[in-house]
């Protein structure tokens, strides 16, 4: 236990959430008690969206805890897939839904989802925060979406200077910018002019304002010039310990 | 996420009853005001880092150099053993009170967390009571989302002080429900003149201050969302004054009005008092009411405060009202107010947000009134809006404010107005 005055950083979930609302066609279940949608005015007010995040809660109350909560969970789940018809499916829990152990990822696999590939988030409360959730999230995201794609062992890696050979300019990812970053809107700019200017082009941007479609589309592994699932949450690596080298984002 | 239905009173229609996914606060929230109205006390969340980021981000990104409120985060050791927990708090309180040691109040309150976990905090304040042997009192609540929204969380910290008022059979009157100062010293002096000269409020501005409580109590609430505390200090002997909320220009003087008549105050002398008050707030609310007259108006569910303004909206500045939403519907505290709404007033109790959102599109209301999770969204739809946390913080009390409460709602029409071009 700790005494808390002010926290920088939210809970893991927050940074679950800044990565669904980052990117297009992603839907986030979160099993989470009466109060924590309070997160959706980090977006609507202090980002200044014009969209609530793509969240659904559970609101779960004490009158719910004596019933079904798993239940609760199973419908919000079917609602938000049929209302939202998300690309991807994240699912989660808070802080307090962590200690009920309904376990919202299971009860989510064990549903018909109409074919829509579903990710479950496991971001312990207690003892991580927002940043840590965040590239958690992206991190489970990719690997979850780009697992079919990752090429057989023993393929031999893309050539650093298959470029040269295909007549074009080099090509980067640039990973790790969200809604609620410090500057990630601009940096982008900037690192993107300043990148052209020297001859490289910026490929794919993520998670900020990636759409889901297009992630399945452009992020072939084995065309994408040095990089991979593995890779993605090495750039990641700021958000994930204090004890890395500071990376862009 | 069912709807079923329920009677309201004869008038209304059937109220519509609604759940699933509710955007609104937890009570904790509350903390957020009454810190401000008992400086001398403290407010420590026992929960999680949500708690901690839902309390600062609810306050509007305060920093105090001496912040009266705090969280005792728990950490995986807590939730491994209780008695661990408790050795873990008892420590962390006795380093809080070292530091600061004006705290005479300090106030547990219990989260989702600290409540499914059970972790005992009315014995915890007992033992620290007992530990720091009269400098401190130790006192605890619930705010936690799974019990509370939004201002129950007042509700719950009030019925925490009420066991530490002394008992008297003293005549008074009690105003219950945290009241801006300047607010609440206009009210006293006001009924001063009617001849009430015993007038105290609950909570007091000094938490060791507290106001007696007994058989000569009368008790008048100056905010709507205090359904346990009103039955509590009637269980101690007080009488509860029914009576309209002190919003707008006639909900105020039928406040003061009633608590006048419930202490046999002269009619005469209440007018004489009160006429010129009515006569100047009217004259304040004419130029809003002119934006506002015609204008409809959606209340989503959040601060338990929707009835008493949709009330003073529709009779005092002529707005249409498409629906009242409300988080619980207490129709003991809302018998005053809802005999006053117009006819065919839709009401609604809960919420199914989504659901909810369908209708504020289909009825494309001219003002929809909500927290700030949907607020900017809405205005991105091209509906005004205005948030309802704003009513919490303002002095909206009392005929002086009635103009200040109107123009409150009349802004975002007219900032909308001087923004459209055409």
């Amino acid at each position: 236990m700790e005494l808390t005055l002010w926290t920088y950083e939210g809970p893991p979930h927050v940074g679950a959430m800044r990565i669904a609302a980052s990117m297009e066609g992603v839907h986030y279940v979160l099993h989470a008690p009466q109060g924590d949608t309070y997160a959706d005015l980090l977006f609507t007010m202090i980002e200044r969206r014009d969209r609530r995040p793509p969240v659904t809660y559970t609101t779960f109350q004490a009158r719910d805890l004596g019933g079904d909560t798993a239940e609760l969970v199973k419908r919000t789940i079917a609602d938000a897939v049929q209302r939202f018809q998300p690309e991807a499916l994240l699912v989660g829990e808070s802080c307090t839904a962590e200690l009920i152990q309904d376990q919202p990822g299971a009860l989510a696999a064990g549903m018909d989802l109409g074919g829509i590939p579903m990710v479950s988030l496991d971001l312990p409360a207690y003892s991580k925060k927002e940043n840590w959730g965040a590239a958690e999230t992206f991190y489970q995201l990719v690997r979850g979406l780009l697992k079919s794609q990752v090429p057989p062992p023993g393929t031999p890696k893309p050539s650093p200077q298959r470029w040269l050979q295909e007549g074009r300019r080099p090509r980067v990812n640039l990973l790790g910018p969200t809604l609620l970053g410090f500057r990630c809107r601009e940096d982008v700019r900037e690192i993107t002019t300043l990148l052209q200017e020297h001859g490289t082009d910026v490929s794919v941007v993520a998670p900020r304002l990636m759409s889901m479609s297009a992630s399945t589309r452009r992020w072939p592994i084995r065309s994408a010039p040095g990089w991979s699932a593995a890779s993605a949450c090495r750039w990641c690596a700021p958000y994930r310990s204090a004890s890395t080298p500071p990376k862009p984002f | 996420m069912g709807v079923s239905v329920a009677d309201a009173a004869p008038a209304l229609p059937e109220l519509l009853k609604q759940s699933g996914q509710r955007e609104v606060f937890c009570g904790l929230t509350s903390i957020v005001w009454l810190h401000r109205r008992m400086p001398d006390a403290f407010f420590l969340v026992v929960g999680s880092r949500t708690c901690a980021h839902l309390v600062q981000s609810a306050a509007g990104v305060m920093i105090f150099a001496e912040p009266r409120f705090g969280t005792a985060i728990l950490g995986e050791r807590d939730l491994a053993g209780l008695a661990d927990a408790n050795d873990e708090l008892d420590r962390l309180v006795r380093d809080l009170l070292e530091r600061r040691p004006e705290i005479r109040t300090l106030f547990l309150v219990g989260s989702c967390p600290s409540e499914v976990i059970k972790l005992d905090l009315s014995r915890a304040a007992e033992r620290l009571t007992s530990q720091f042997n009269g400098r401190v009192r130790v006192l605890n609540y619930s705010g936690s989302g799974i019990e509370t929204t939004f201002t129950q969380g007042e509700d719950n910290a009030l019925q925490a002080l009420l066991p530490l008022m002394p008992s008297s059979d003293e005549s008074q009157l009690l105003i219950v429900g945290t009241l801006a100062d300047a607010v609440e010293d206009r009210f006293v002096a006001l009924f001063a003149r009617m001849g009430l000269d015993v007038v105290r409020s609950l909570p007091p501005r000094r938490s060791s201050e507290l106001p007696p409580v007994g058989k000569g109590t009368k008790v008048l609430l100056a905010q709507p969302f205090l359904s346990g505390t009103v039955r509590a200090l009637v269980s101690r002997g007080a009488q509860h004054i029914q009576a309209p909320y002190p919003f707008g220009v006639e909900g105020s003087r039928a406040w003061m009005a009633a608590a006048a008549a419930a202490f046999g105050v002269d009619p005469a002398l209440v007018a004489q008092v009160l006429d010129p008050l009515v006569e100047r707030g009217r004259r304040a609310l004419a130029p809003h009411r002119q934006v506002l007259e015609g204008k409809r108006l959606f209340l989503m569910p959040d601060s338990q405060m929707e009835i008493p303004l949709a009330r003073f909206l529709s009779r005092e500045c002529g707005m249409e009202l498409v629906e009242v939403g409300t988080p619980y519907l207490d129709r003991m505290l809302m018998a005053e107010e809802m005999g006053m709404l117009p006819a065919g007033t839709q009401l609604s109790e809960g919420q199914d947000v989504e659901r909810q959102l369908e209708r504020v599109r289909a009825a494309r209301p001219d003002l929809v009134v909500c927290g700030l999770g949907l607020a900017n969204p809405l205005e991105a739809e091209g509906i005004a809006t205005k948030w309802s946390i704003e009513l919490v913080f303002s002095p909206i009390h009392g005929c002086d404010q009635a103009g200040d409460l109107a123009e409150l709602f009349a802004r975002p029409l007219r900032r909308r107005q001087l923004l459209t071009f055409s």
